[in-house]
């Protein structure tokens, strides 16, 4: 027996078994459903996993060539679809799966991947509130991120042009879709990050999510995060979110809704400006009414008004004192007056003139009265005074003792 | 200087309450008097100027 020809190494035994499977089609590229189990992402970059159903159970292993592109993190318990060759580890002694493609079960491998980033830069706290900073209210100068071609680049300048507001735009072209997406997008967005702009807005329309892949890439989100300037993100549609969507300052449903949000009304602005510029005439015109209406008030007062009121009081002091000064003085005045009338008379009788009345005469010369004979002598002309007229006389003769006179 | 309209309106209000209750002698009331009108003519100079300074600005807030 230990001469027979069959006698083989187990090296060729290996490479029959070896030969044996890679011979059968039904055991090359062959898509397996499992869990997964013993799952090791070795530091060498390959991946070691067993598949397993109820019953039985396969190794597997994931090269770094395919690995790579696998969008999510396989996880023990986790139902996939793995795809590959059923090959023989020839040292171990074992067949094993050889895997170039792993799908989670029931949900796409995309979707796995969204949700565990999202998960994972969640937990980061990139997602928080508090990293989100207030877009500019008045902006001048926005960057645009996204397709020179694309309808969003297109929709979201016609909208920004009718929002009435003057703003510069700084387009930093990048491809959106596609295996090159990602370094592009964010090429583009450090681009704009040595601007001087006041908000960014990345923008792509609809797609799958295939389609709008590049969003949801890790190197995306980081970039946006690490943005200096206010981020609005509006990639696809309103029911379509990406995770540079949540990890943007604002997100957009759309890129027509991205310009109404970033560019200010400029007709809604215009009229609130009138609003406070009529406010502000009505505040200042009730100012001055109500100092005015204050000034009239007090300027009508009576007082001011009708200011003889101001003398009424001295007035009627001063008559009242008019009246008895006038009253007191007129008895004053008729007591002095009585008292004044002896003395009148008194003074009357001592008017030469009046004495005539009572027949007596007054002889006059061009000197003067006559008061002795011895100023006469015949032929002397004087004047008589009576007391209604005079009279000329010649003296005729002059005597010791008043006769002997001749007219 | 004009005074501030504040201060001469409050100034002219406590002149019109002094005439009003009458407590002060002629010569004083004449004084206040003079001095009230005087006031008055200040305030109403000084509005007038506000209100012709008010439709001016918005005259021209009309224009822009």
């Amino acid at each position: 027996m230990l001469e027979d020809s069959r006698l083989l190494t187990v090296s060729q035994l290996t490479d029959h078994i070896s030969r044996a499977i890679q011979a059968n089609p039904k055991l090359i590229d062959v898509t397996v459903a499992g869990e997964l189990s013993n799952f090791v992402h070795h530091s060498s970059g390959h991946m070691y996993f067993s598949l397993k159903d109820k019953d039985c159970s396969i190794k597997g292993v994931m090269f770094q060539t395919w690995n790579r592109r696998l969008p999510f993190v396989p996880q023990n318990g986790q139902h996939v679809y793995v795809r590959g060759d059923v090959v023989v580890y020839k040292k171990g002694g074992n067949y094993q799966l050889n895997a170039y493609a792993m799908e989670p079960a029931g949900q796409g491998a995309l979707a796995l991947a969204f949700a565990q980033l999202k998960d994972r830069l969640a937990a980061e706290g990139l997602f928080a509130n508090e990293r989100k900073r207030p877009l500019p209210a008045y902006p001048r100068r926005i960057g645009l991120v996204t397709s020179p071609q694309a309808a969003a680049l297109q929709d979201f300048l016609v909208t920004a042009s009718q929002q009435g507001w003057p703003v510069d735009f700084e387009l930093a072209p990048a491809i959106v879709q596609g295996e090159r997406g990602a370094a592009s997008v964010v090429a583009a967005l450090e681009l704009l990050y040595s601007r001087q702009l006041d908000a960014i807005v990345i923008t792509r329309g609809g797609g799958s999510l295939e389609e709008l892949w590049v969003f949801n890439e890790e190197i995306v989100a980081r970039t946006v995060a690490a943005s200096p300037i206010p981020v609005v993100s509006a990639i696809g549609h309103e029911t379509d979110f990406t995770i540079c969507d949540f990890v943007a300052d604002a997100r957009a449903a759309t890129p027509t809704a991205a310009a109404r949000l970033v560019i200010p009304d400029g007709r809604r602005l215009a009229s609130e400006l009138a609003r406070q510029r009529r406010r502000l005439a009505a505040a200042v015109a009730a100012l001055v009414d109500s100092r005015r209406s204050k000034l009239d008030h007090l300027a009508s007062r009576p007082i001011l008004s009708r200011p003889l009121q101001i003398l009424l009081q001295p007035r009627q002091n001063l008559d009242l004192g008019a009246y008895r000064f006038k009253t007191v003085f007129t008895r004053l005045l008729e007591q002095r007056r009585h008292g004044l009338g002896g003395t009148a008379a008194r003074l009357a009788d001592l008017n030469p003139i009046s004495v005539l009345g009572r027949g007596y005469s007054i002889v006059r010369d061009e000197k003067g009265i006559i008061k002795k004979i011895s100023q006469l002598m015949p032929g002397k002309l004087v004047t008589i005074q009576m007391q209604d007229g005079q009279a000329q006389a010649s003296i005729l003769a002059v005597g010791g003792d008043g006769d002997g006179t001749e007219i | 200087m004009e005074p501030k309209f504040e201060a001469a309106l409050a100034r002219l209000e406590e002149i019109v309450d002094s005439l009003e209750a009458g407590d002060a002698d002629l010569e004083k009331a004449l004084k206040l008097f003079e001095e009230g009108i005087s006031l008055v003519r200040v305030c109403d100079k000084q509005l007038k100027e506000a209100e012709q300074k008010l439709e001016q600005l918005n005259a021209q807030g009309e224009e822009d």
